[in-house]
């Protein structure tokens, strides 16, 4: 395992797959506001590492700028982890997957994929709440001993193995794997208490503690919906870990207070903290053609509100992209829909048209490339577009 | 013992790529399908893998600062990119696209992250002229997060007959994208479809 990929792993990642909470009641901090490690400590060492991953991250070019929405999720954060809130720094990274991660010096990384699928601020508190509860618990560093011993085993394993003369790259993937089902197994626990106590903090916080439940229902639903299943979800086939995660977080949830209250979502305040770059993680979900999780996706969003024209369009543009037999009536359904609307962004007349003419209907085409460039005369593809429409009237 | 493992590990790497050099104002034939001809020389870079794509890479300074690829007539239902077992399938090709939906399939294929992600923004599509025929072209720029270097680049294409025919080159934006485009644009100039 090389020093990226440890240093990334012992951040915690907050979609491994574990099942729900089993400890019920109560978790203390293993720390006080202002912790730091002893200078002579192990955990020291590790804290400098992310440390200086932490100033490359600052750099990074990934890092989403939008001040207000950067502001606005450390405040969540901080009112989840009180106290502590002066030992965390968030840090927004455009990355479609959802996926959120703390490292053991207070670094939190939070993903776009992650801000698009919340649909409120109770959803995102939840996961903040999550990695917080990893940081109060020290589990990075739990990890970080723990990866060192099996990795000492793994060298041992390694070399017997090499010297026994087979394919040298094969047993080192085998090695990996062994420290990866391990740490799997241990971390099921700490996600277990991250579990728990970011429950406990988002409850005390003010927010709606079933949105944590809500948001593993969605995932749920978006994993099964998905077209490949993939190699994860082959192994883990058998254990249904995220349903159990879910019934577990549910089941906490019900006896705290406002749970199922929507005055603690905080739904439209989120949408709107989100508006500038929420275009852009919508362009980025699509581009993974990861079609049967995005229609998943955004048939939730819909249900949640249907008058969510943003959802609606990049609905419409899942069918065009997917081009299956039949997906171009439901694309067509889709941008005919929110062209009747008053507020449809223009970009609906240009799919609108490029549906059109992929079903061999010229003149409609023609007709609805000219209202997206009426409506958005200096449109980047505006050349293209124009060709279109001399082809379409003339076909 | 240490010996023998850098020497199978160096027998196993120089296998996996290979490099060839071509020479200036030679015809080259891509794939039987695209002919070019350039004013200097290249390096084609060939690479083993298993899921390999159906892309022809040169390049000038080395893989990593520039790229010269070529997709010589890619056919309908089929992909830049050959599928991965437990990823998503890739993107596919259908005869019928036009140049915007050409150009969406090309940053769909070349921003699924393998590893890392990658933010890939194109612009400028408009009609261009390739190996004799009505084309198009856009411009794009990438940055993987592996190296957070910005990249740029250009694409040129064409549906020819019901095939894909591509042309894009790119580089690091300081100084290597630059370096060689004049040479690309005259590459560009001397392609023909076959």
């Amino acid at each position: 395992m090389n020093r990226r990929k440890f240093l990334s792993a012992a951040a915690c990642g907050c979609s491994a797959l574990v099942p729900g909470s089993l400890f019920g009641g109560s978790l203390q901090a293993r720390m006080s506001p202002g912790f730091r490690p002893e200078p002579a400590s192990d955990e020291n060492g590790l804290w400098d590492q992310f440390v200086k991953q932490e100033r490359e991250l600052k750099r990074s070019r990934f890092l989403i700028k939008d001040p207000e929405l950067n502001a606005y999720v450390a405040a969540i954060a901080c009112k989840v982890a009180g106290d502590f809130c002066h030992d965390l720094r968030v840090y927004l990274v455009r990355s479609p997957y959802f996926n959120a991660t703390m490292a053991p010096n207070g670094m939190m990384q939070v993903w776009s994929g992650c801000l698009l699928r919340c649909q409120s601020e109770a959803q995102l508190a939840a996961i903040l709440g999550h990695e917080v509860g990893h940081y109060l618990r020290r589990h990075g560093v739990e990890r970080f001993r723990d990866a060192q011993q099996k990795s000492a085993f793994s060298t041992l394993l390694g070399l017997g193995l090499s010297v026994a003369g087979g394919g040298i790259g094969r047993f080192a993937a085998l090695g990996d794997a062994f420290i990866l089902a391990s740490s799997f197994a241990f971390t099921r626990d700490q996600e277990r208490e991250a579990d728990t106590m970011g429950l406990d903090l988002c409850s005390g916080a003010g927010f709606d503690p079933e949105e944590a439940a809500n948001v593993w229902a969605h995932l749920i639903a978006e994993r099964n919906a998905r077209e490949n299943q993939g190699f994860r979800d082959l192994v883990f086939a058998t254990h249904p870990v995220e349903e159990e995660r879910e019934e577990t977080l549910r089941g906490l949830a019900k006896g705290m207070p406002g749970c199922g209250d929507p005055a603690r979502r905080g739904r439209d305040r989120y949408l709107h903290m989100l508006r500038r770059e929420r275009a852009s993680f919508f362009a980025d979900e699509l581009k993974l053609r990861d079609y049967g999780a995005s229609l998943a996706l955004f048939e939730r969003m819909l249900e949640t509100d249907k008058d969510d024209l943003e959802v609606a369009f990049n609905l419409g543009e899942v069918y065009r992209l997917r081009a299956r037999e039949g997906d171009d009536t439901k694309a067509l359904e889709s941008f005919q829909r929110l062209a009747g609307l008053p507020k449809a962004p223009a970009e609906t007349w240009r799919s609108l048209g490029l549906v059109r003419r992929a079903r061999g209907e010229g003149s409609e085409a023609a007709q609805a490339f000219a209202r997206y460039l009426e409506l958005k005369p200096k449109a980047d593809d505006a050349a293209i577009i124009r060709t279109y429409i001399d082809s379409g009237r003339t076909s | 013992m240490r010996l023998l493992l850098a020497l199978s590990l160096a027998l196993v790497l120089t296998a996996c790529t290979t490099v060839s050099q071509i020479r200036p104002n030679e015809r080259v034939v891509i794939n039987g399908a695209l002919a070019v001809q350039p004013s200097k020389s290249w390096s084609q870079v060939t690479t083993f893998a298993i899921y390999g794509a159906q892309v022809v890479v040169w390049t000038k300074d080395g893989a990593e600062l520039n790229k010269l690829c070529f997709v010589g007539g890619l056919e309908d239902n089929t992909s830049i990119h050959a599928d991965r077992p437990g990823k998503t399938p890739e993107p596919k090709f259908r005869s019928n696209m036009t140049p915007i939906e050409v150009m969406e399939l090309f940053e769909a294929a070349y921003s699924r992250p393998i590893s890392t992600p990658v933010i890939f923004n194109t612009s400028g599509l408009r009609p261009a002229k390739f190996g004799g025929i009505d084309g198009f072209r856009f411009d794009f720029s990438f940055v993987d997060q592996a190296d957070e270097v910005e990249r740029k680049g250009i694409a040129v294409g064409a549906i020819h007959k019901g095939k894909l025919y591509l042309l894009f080159y790119h580089g690091a934006r300081i100084h290597y994208f630059g370096k060689n485009l004049p040479e690309v644009e005259a590459l560009i100039g001397s392609a023909k479809l076959l």
